[in-house]
């Protein structure tokens, strides 16, 4: 113990001597530059997991843009009409009723597409939400189908109730573990996204994405048209 | 301790970080760039269904600018979809025109690795080099009227 206590002594005369003036007191800049650097070097690994993080949420965004649009061709095959069904002859607006858009080969596409251009998550199809939507006799027909369970479809009479439609089905099926995010298509009675038309909407819920240190999640989701050809 | 030794301590320290910054910065921005760039180009192709020898010409321009470019840095395939299943892909002959529903894959690496790359390198070892690399894949848009 006598020992111990005299290189603890010794050891703490060492200290203050380093930390003198009289002895130059380099001690003192030593222990301030390395605390600084050790600051330093916290802040940019976690600038480089941020930005890696951004890196990889564009790479998904971008990845969801091109599956979205390759989901969206997947239509009945009397969608290519000529004048004579394709447009009305009163108004000579597209007609588009019954054009619906296959949900099980969209969701197959979705996942293909999306997993060529963003290869790091396994297990999409888990986090998955697709709801197509065609006209049926002047309403609007949906179909909905959430991670591998069966697609549930419907019917509805205004287009703005689709929003509280997805919004329902997100809360039903993910909202028991935590708060899922809510998709907004701006629908109220006045002014909203969705038309009566054929139209795809994606959403993934809580797709975790790996930084250097970090696992972050985030939602994604995109809504876009058949683009339906009328010649 | 006299202050001098301090500083030839801490001045390595600090240079280190700032250089390793540095190169994480260059590598971040410029692989931004080149996925930019390769998306600008799919975007293209998407909507005219056909990649003109100018577009890779302009692609590779570009790619030039952010890091070492060449004509064989630059892949590119073609194929089919059925029921959602993607068919295997082959090589895209420039000009080619795509007809709706097709795929289209761009895929870009760096022959050169990057600055980062060479700084944290510890052996000779292949493997360990982190190039300039993005690809982007799509689905043609556009039915073409004459084929």
């Amino acid at each position: 113990l006598k020992r111990n206590k005299r290189t603890y002594k010794y050891y703490l005369n060492l200290f203050k001597k380093g930390l003198s003036d009289k002895t130059g007191g380099g001690l003192g800049v030593l222990l301030i530059g390395l605390a600084v650097i050790f600051l330093v070097f916290i802040t940019f690994v976690n600038i480089a997991d941020y930005s890696i993080f951004t890196y990889k949420r564009n790479l998904a965004s971008k990845a969801m843009d091109y599956a979205v649009t390759a989901a969206a061709q997947q239509i009945s095959e009397n969608a290519s009409a000529g004048l004579a069904v394709g447009f009305d002859e009163v108004t000579g607006k597209k007609l588009l009723e019954g054009i619906e858009i296959d949900i099980e080969s969209s969701v197959n596409t979705f996942l293909s597409i999306f997993s060529k251009n963003y290869k790091e998550v396994v297990g999409v199809d888990e986090n998955l939400l697709i709801c197509v939507i065609s006209t049926y006799k002047n309403k609007l027909r949906y179909s909905i189908k959430v991670a591998n369970g069966s697609a549930i479809t419907g019917e509805l009479q205004e287009t703005y109730e689709l929003e509280e439609k997805i919004n329902r089905t997100i809360k039903a099926y993910w909202g028991t573990n935590n708060d899922p995010g809510l998709v907004y298509l701006n629908e109220n009675p006045k002014t909203n996204e969705v038309e009566k038309g054929t139209y795809i909407f994606a959403y993934l819920n809580d797709l975790e994405i790996k930084s250097l240190y970090s696992h972050r999640k985030t939602s994604l989701s995109y809504f876009t048209g058949a683009k339906i050809q009328r010649e | 301790v006299n202050k001098i030794y301090a500083f030839i301590v801490i001045i390595p320290l600090i240079a280190t970080f700032l250089f390793k910054s540095l190169a994480f910065y260059d590598f971040d921005t410029k692989q931004r760039y080149i996925k930019n760039a390769v998306d600008n180009t799919a975007h293209k192709v998407m909507i005219t269904g056909v990649m003109t020898a100018s577009d890779r010409d302009s692609l590779l321009n570009e790619l030039r600018k952010l890091g070492n470019f060449e004509e064989e840095s630059i892949v590119l395939k073609s194929g089919y979809m059925d029921q959602g299943a993607l068919s295997w892909l082959e090589p895209y002959t420039l000009g080619n025109v795509l007809d709706r529903g097709e795929i289209f894959s761009i895929y870009v690496q760096s022959w050169k690795g990057s600055m980062i790359s060479e700084m944290e390198r510890n052996t000779a070892d292949e493997n360990s080099r982190l190039y300039f690399k993005a690809s982007a894949v799509c689905r043609i848009e556009k039915k073409q009227e004459n084929l």
